[in-house]
């Protein structure tokens, strides 16, 4: 019985950063733009939280300084995508690689060390432990929250139509005055907040920033996207999927019963089944990547 | 208003009064599309004015169009097929509360205007899944629902059926008595007289003629989109040499289509030297698929294909063509040519060696440019550049090298889908002129489309598609339109 609350608890954690990261997949994807750069809003999240949390000892100063930062690189990814012709996966991929660096540089010129930030001292631990609802953080529980929140906004609401025919034909759109730019920036920037926020949630999880700390998860987001259709509700089914498998993984690297790299492995084979075309043709929208005509 | 380095418009003074339906004509490349595009604020013009009600108009872009007045419906339709009829009508103006989306009200105010203009659309359909026709009355929906006063129709009547066209001609003698302005752009000078009162002609730009409908005729207007005396002569020469002998065998011929039922089923026909045959159907009754599959460009599920004693089933597109088949396929740009390649490297695309552009891996540069310069000229190919990139020409001027290199292979038989789509008056008569003489000197023809005058004025006969099946055959002598359309919508045996 408590191997299944810890598999349940550990597919929440996991799930944590992957649902919000994927959903923020969704809304700039659905708009038009490819976001491989999910990685580097969650490093940036991750990172302003613990320097912010350290720096002021504030665990909201420090959300609020991790949710900062992500929507400054997200802003720095939508110019590029919105306002030159530049090739989205190229500008995701740099910005990737850039805040990567930028939080290496930064951690050695604020901390003097390579690798990672002091841990929290024990009072922000003490308050990390007692911002928990029913045994999980509170992003934990926006995230979940998020899921419908993000399906009834393209599906019901005004700004969540225009994203959805900017996405599909931006020329479109304008002729019927929605403003292309405008709509592929906010939610570009809609992305920087939820995936900012995973990256919060990383920080705070463990309790310091460590280098490399989003480990993949912002591709892995990208492909829940794929594999979901590029749809809220089936999107986050991935990521929870995926979460979980990543859960059971670790639960067999504790108990050594079994290789857990193969669990491990199933989200890329599954990812990879998926976009081969067997389940299903995936139809990305039509504009997915395509420049606006300035 | 200035198109590139090219004048697409020059000092061009044209009026639209309430419950008018005014005609513009004029050949491919006269402005006539640039001229609404202007007037509904998709292009700024870079000298003059749009005045609406008499008082100068900065159009910044087609939504201030739009709110005052003035809808577009564009020749290639701006709908996106992924929304709802309901969606794509209310985009920029949703109707709910604060941020919400009410698609109830969309819905019912989409389903009020249809009924009272009498456009049958389902609010809540997806536009993929709708035909042209629909397609077209949601496009009309959209700019209705914007309390359009001016309504402009850019080539409107291309894709639809006999009884369509009527429809919207009703529809916009309505509009018009209700005190609508209607622009009207065609190719087709009988539709300018069926149901417009006054004609504004363009050539290369300029206006040189705005006629009342009642004191003309087609011959005049035509002269002046054309600008001299030369009417075009109609066909060449019409008795076919030698002997008949069947070419082009199709037997039993099925093609998959995207869902469960067949595009094309169990359709079998034979095409005679000398025979310029007509397949005539509403958009999307297994045309394309038919001409596809003869072509090799699309698997065949069932059912045999012979050219001249060949038999096609096991060829590739390659040995098809090897082998004498000529294909003119219906999407020109995504099918026919390379966009990104010059006009003369698209003409001697996919030439058979016999032909001596190449020698080896080498392209013979003085072959290709010798073939290319005696297009240009003997296809009226505007500008005649060849070296000119093919997305840079018109549509009707791409179609115009897409025919000739297609015709110059000589080929036994000619499948060509839609040929003078696009096409002005004079390159519609030249393109028929040259598929009769291909007919006449020993070829076979193949010949798609959904303008029905056009189809009975140059086939022999005509073979009706309806639903992937092969509805009938009928002579252009002995049935008018009426039974054709018939046949169309799957009424009537012949």
């Amino acid at each position: 019985m408590s191997l299944l609350l810890d598999v349940v608890n550990g597919t929440l954690r996991e799930a944590t950063p992957l649902l919000l990261a994927t959903l923020g997949g969704v809304l700039s994807e659905r708009s038009g733009v490819i976001n491989l750069a999910l990685e580097s809003y969650l490093l940036a999240g991750a990172f302003g939280a613990a320097v912010g949390a350290l720096t002021t000892g504030s665990l909201v100063l420090g959300a609020a300084l991790g949710l900062i930062a992500a929507l400054l690189v997200a802003l720095v990814h939508a110019v590029i995508c919105t306002r030159t012709r530049a090739d989205h996966v190229v500008a995701g991929v740099a910005l990737n690689l850039l805040v990567d660096a930028a939080t290496i540089a930064a951690l050695v010129s604020i901390y003097h060390t390579k690798g990672a930030s002091p841990p929290f001292g024990d009072g922000l631990m003490e308050r990390l432990a007692s911002a928990k609802l029913l045994g999980h953080a509170p992003a934990t529980w926006l995230a979940l929250l998020a899921v419908p929140t993000v399906a009834f906004l393209l599906a019901r609401t005004k700004p969540g139509l225009r994203l959805r025919a900017v996405g599909e034909n931006p020329a479109c759109a304008e002729s019927l005055g929605v403003s292309a730019l405008r709509v592929r920036t906010l939610a570009v920037l809609g992305a920087g907040l939820l995936t900012g926020l995973g990256g919060v949630y990383l920080a705070f999880d463990v309790g310091s920033f460590s280098k490399h700390m989003a480990s993949e998860r912002g591709y892995l987001a990208l492909a829940c996207v794929v594999v979901g259709k590029w749809r809220p509700w089936t999107a986050a089914a991935a990521a929870l999927s995926f979460a979980l498998l990543i859960a059971i993984a670790n639960q067999l690297q504790i108990e050594g019963w079994f290789p857990d790299e193969i669990p491990r492995m199933l989200p890329y084979v599954v990812t990879l089944v998926v976009l081969s075309g067997v389940v299903g043709r995936a139809r990305p929208p039509a504009a997915l990547g395509r420049p606006l005509a300035n | 208003m200035r198109f590139g380095t090219k004048t697409a418009l020059a000092d061009v003074a044209f009026h639209v009064a309430p419950g008018e339906i005014v005609a513009l004509i004029g050949e491919n490349g006269a402005g006539k599309t640039t001229l609404l595009r202007v007037v509904s604020g998709f292009l700024r013009p870079s000298a003059g004015d749009v005045l609406i009600d008499g008082v100068p108009v900065a159009l910044r872009g087609p939504r201030a169009a739009s709110a005052r007045g003035v809808g577009m419906v564009h020749q290639h339709f701006l709908l996106i097929p992924e929304l709802t009829v309901a969606e794509n009508v209310v985009l920029g103006r949703e109707p709910g509360a604060g941020p919400l989306l009410d698609l109830a009200a969309a819905a019912e105010e989409i389903r009020a205007c249809a009924e009272r203009f009498g456009l049958d659309v389902d609010p809540h359909a997806r536009v993929a899944d709708l035909g042209v026709a629909a397609q077209q009355r949601v496009e009309l929906l959209k700019v209705l629902v914007r309390g359009a006063r001016f309504l402009l129709l850019d080539e409107p009547t291309g894709l639809l059926p006999p009884a369509g066209v009527r429809d919207l001609f009703a529809l916009m003698e309505r509009l018009a008595g209700e005190g609508c302005g209607v622009a009207l752009v065609t190719h087709r000078l009988r539709e300018v007289f069926a149901v417009c009162t006054r004609a504004t002609v363009l050539r290369h730009g300029h206006v040189v003629g705005d006629e009342m409908l009642a004191g003309t005729d087609q011959a005049k207007l035509a002269r002046m989109m054309i600008g001299d005396d030369l009417v075009p002569e109609d066909t060449l020469a019409d008795t076919p040499s030698g002997a008949r002998e069947t070419l082009l065998h199709v037997k039993d011929l099925t093609v998959a289509g995207r869902g469960e039922r067949a595009a094309v089923e169990r359709v079998s026909f034979e095409i005679a030297s000398g025979e310029v045959v007509g397949l005539a159907g509403v958009a999307g009754s297994g045309q394309r698929e038919l001409f596809d599959a003869i072509a090799g460009v699309r698997p065949a599920v069932h059912g045999s294909i012979r050219l001249a004693g060949t038999v096609l089933d096991d060829l590739g597109v390659a040995e098809r063509r090897r082998a004498g088949l000529g294909y003119v396929p219906e999407d020109r740009l995504d099918d026919g040519l390379v966009g990104a390649l010059t006009v003369e490297e698209n003409l001697v695309l996919g030439a058979s060696p016999e032909r001596g552009f190449d020698s080896g891996p080498w392209l013979i540069r003085d072959r290709v440019r010798a073939e290319a310069a005696e297009v240009v000229t003997s296809h009226d190919v505007r500008p005649p550049d060849p070296e000119l990139l093919a997305c840079a020409l018109s549509g009707g001027n791409q179609q115009k090298v897409l025919l000739a290199r297609e015709m110059r292979a000589k080929p036994t038989v000619l499948l060509a889908a839609e040929p003078a789509r696009g096409l002005d008056f004079r390159a519609t008569a030249s393109v028929h002129a040259r598929l009769r003489h291909l007919a006449t000197t020993g070829h076979g023809v193949l010949v798609s489309g959904t303008d029905l005058p056009e189809l009975l004025e140059i086939c022999d006969r005509i073979l009706v598609m309806f639903s992937g099946r092969i509805a009938g055959e009928v002579l252009p002598g002995e049935t008018d339109e009426e039974q054709i359309g018939l046949l169309m919508s799957g009424g009537g045996v012949a």
